[in-house]
């Protein structure tokens, strides 16, 4: 143990462990509003520039459904696939303690992240194989090679594997620190006596 | 007293064996004497004492014991005048040729001094319990007043640093047993140990420990991380916050993994599959 477990006890045991489909739908509810309200932003942002462009002939844009569903997966793709790239998490995720990663732990790259944003968008209900799939791998996990973990550590596994170098290092460094004085007051001692 | 006196300038008896006899006897009447007269003094004052009276006489319990001391004294007398008297006896034995050949008005005189001393050889035997035990009674209180009277004199203390080897003394002793006979609990009860902290100053005691030097000696970060990890400083960060978002959050992380969980157990049973690794 090389550093301060932030995870509650009680949540330690399924810690890297894949993630289950309850789980995953909520994330994804989650960045569906969050991508809708961005949407609404953007609604917002086009109706103020006609309305500076317009100016009293200015009425709200009209957007059709297809198109307005259309941007809104549009940014619900663009969200997973810069949050995934980043840090593997979406808000979302990051509500439900979740992550995305490789197979093999590592965090994916951003050809990855945008492949499976796309595959989730227009084929959200493959999720559904989680629930199936003997480890919980939705189909766009199959396809891209991707899982998704329970991770609580706020900063993310990856991350957190560096923060725990550096923690060593840290610790390192201040278990070392001791060693070093300590002949200073060993020889004050002698000096004393 | 007087009547062992004239027993003892003999000088008729003989030439050559009468000088000898006679300065003996001489020398041991004196002693006599003196034994006597110390002795009847002691007597009286031991007398005094064991009876409980005042420095002055008491006539009426005081006549026995002058009576008592009398003989005594004469007992005393009588057994240097007795001895005395052997030795002459002795001498006037060994001289007798010398004496009937040289003079016959010694014979009278051995005579009287025969009767003179089987009389008070008489005197001797009919006191003599009494005086005897009176003796004794006067050896015993004068020895023990005489140990007294030195040691009163003597430093023994001094004495026994000055002439005792010590060292030699302790090297002797066995500690070990001796520390085993101690009741160090019954010592320890017996400590006022409330005043004794009361006189320690903690203050003092901090200062002289090297605090630097313990600290060297511990792996802080690991201790604080062990701490940190028994005390559940997560937990209790939660707790005092009180953030009811990260609260909530965490009921919500539960609450869904709890679902997953109930899920794939559904789904392996309705599949017929073992229980694969839920949390694997």
């Amino acid at each position: 143990m090389s550093r301060v477990q932030v995870v509650p006890i009680e949540a330690r045991a399924f810690q890297g462990s894949p993630a289950g489909v309850v789980s995953r739908v909520l994330a994804n509810a989650i960045d569906l509003a969050v991508a809708a309200l961005l949407t609404a932003v953007l609604y917002a942002g086009w109706a103020g520039f006609l309305f500076l462009r317009r100016g009293r002939s200015f009425t709200f844009p009209t957007v059709s459904l297809t198109v307005a569903i259309t941007v809104l997966l549009g940014v619900l793709a663009a969200i997973f696939t810069a949050a995934w790239t980043t840090s593997g998490r979406t808000s979302g995720d990051r509500v439900l303690g979740l992550r995305v990663q490789r197979r093999d732990g590592r965090s994916i790259g951003p050809l990855r992240s945008l492949l499976r944003a796309l595959l989730c968008v227009a084929f959200p209900l493959l999720l559904a194989w989680a629930a199936v799939s003997r480890d919980r791998r939705s189909v766009q996990d199959l396809l891209v090679g991707t899982a998704v973990i329970y991770d609580w550590e706020p900063a993310g596994r990856v991350a957190s594997d560096d923060a725990v170098g550096m923690a060593v290092d840290v610790a390192a460094t201040v278990a070392d620190e001791p060693r070093e004085r300590q002949p200073e007051p060993v020889g004050g001692i002698d000096g004393q006596r | 007293m007087g009547n062992v006196v004239p027993l003892v300038p003999d000088p008729d008896r003989g030439r050559e064996p009468a000088e000898d006899v006679s300065t003996v006897a001489l020398r041991a009447a004196q002693a006599a004497i003196g034994a006597v007269a110390i002795a009847m003094g002691a007597a009286a004052e031991v007398v005094r004492e064991v009876a409980g009276l005042p420095e002055d006489d008491r006539p009426t319990p005081g006549q026995d014991r002058a009576t008592l001391l009398a003989g005594a004294a004469l007992g005393l007398a009588s057994e240097a005048a007795r001895t005395a008297a052997a030795f002459a006896d002795a001498a006037v034995r060994a001289s007798r040729p010398v004496v009937i050949a040289g003079s016959s008005v010694a014979a009278p005189l051995a005579r009287i001094a025969d009767d003179l001393l089987a009389r008070w050889d008489a005197t001797w035997q009919r006191e003599r319990p009494d005086a005897e035990a009176m003796a004794g009674a006067v050896a015993t209180e004068a020895t023990r007043r005489g140990v007294d009277a030195v040691l009163d004199q003597l430093d023994l203390t001094a004495i026994v640093v000055d002439r005792v080897d010590l060292d030699r003394v302790v090297a002797g002793l066995d500690v070990d047993e001796l520390a085993r006979r101690i009741d160090v609990d019954a010592i320890v009860a017996r400590m006022d140990m409330d005043a004794l902290t009361a006189r320690l100053d903690p203050n003092e005691i901090a200062d002289r420990i090297d605090v630097e030097r313990m600290i060297g000696r511990i792996d802080l970060s690991a201790l604080a991380l062990e701490v940190i990890e028994r005390i559940d400083l997560p937990e209790i960060i939660r707790a005092s916050t009180g953030s009811v978002a990260s609260d909530s959050m965490r009921g919500v992380r539960i609450g869904s993994q709890a679902a997953d969980d109930a899920i794939s157990r559904f789904v392996d049973r309705v599949l017929g599959r073992g229980r694969p690794g839920d949390g694997a």
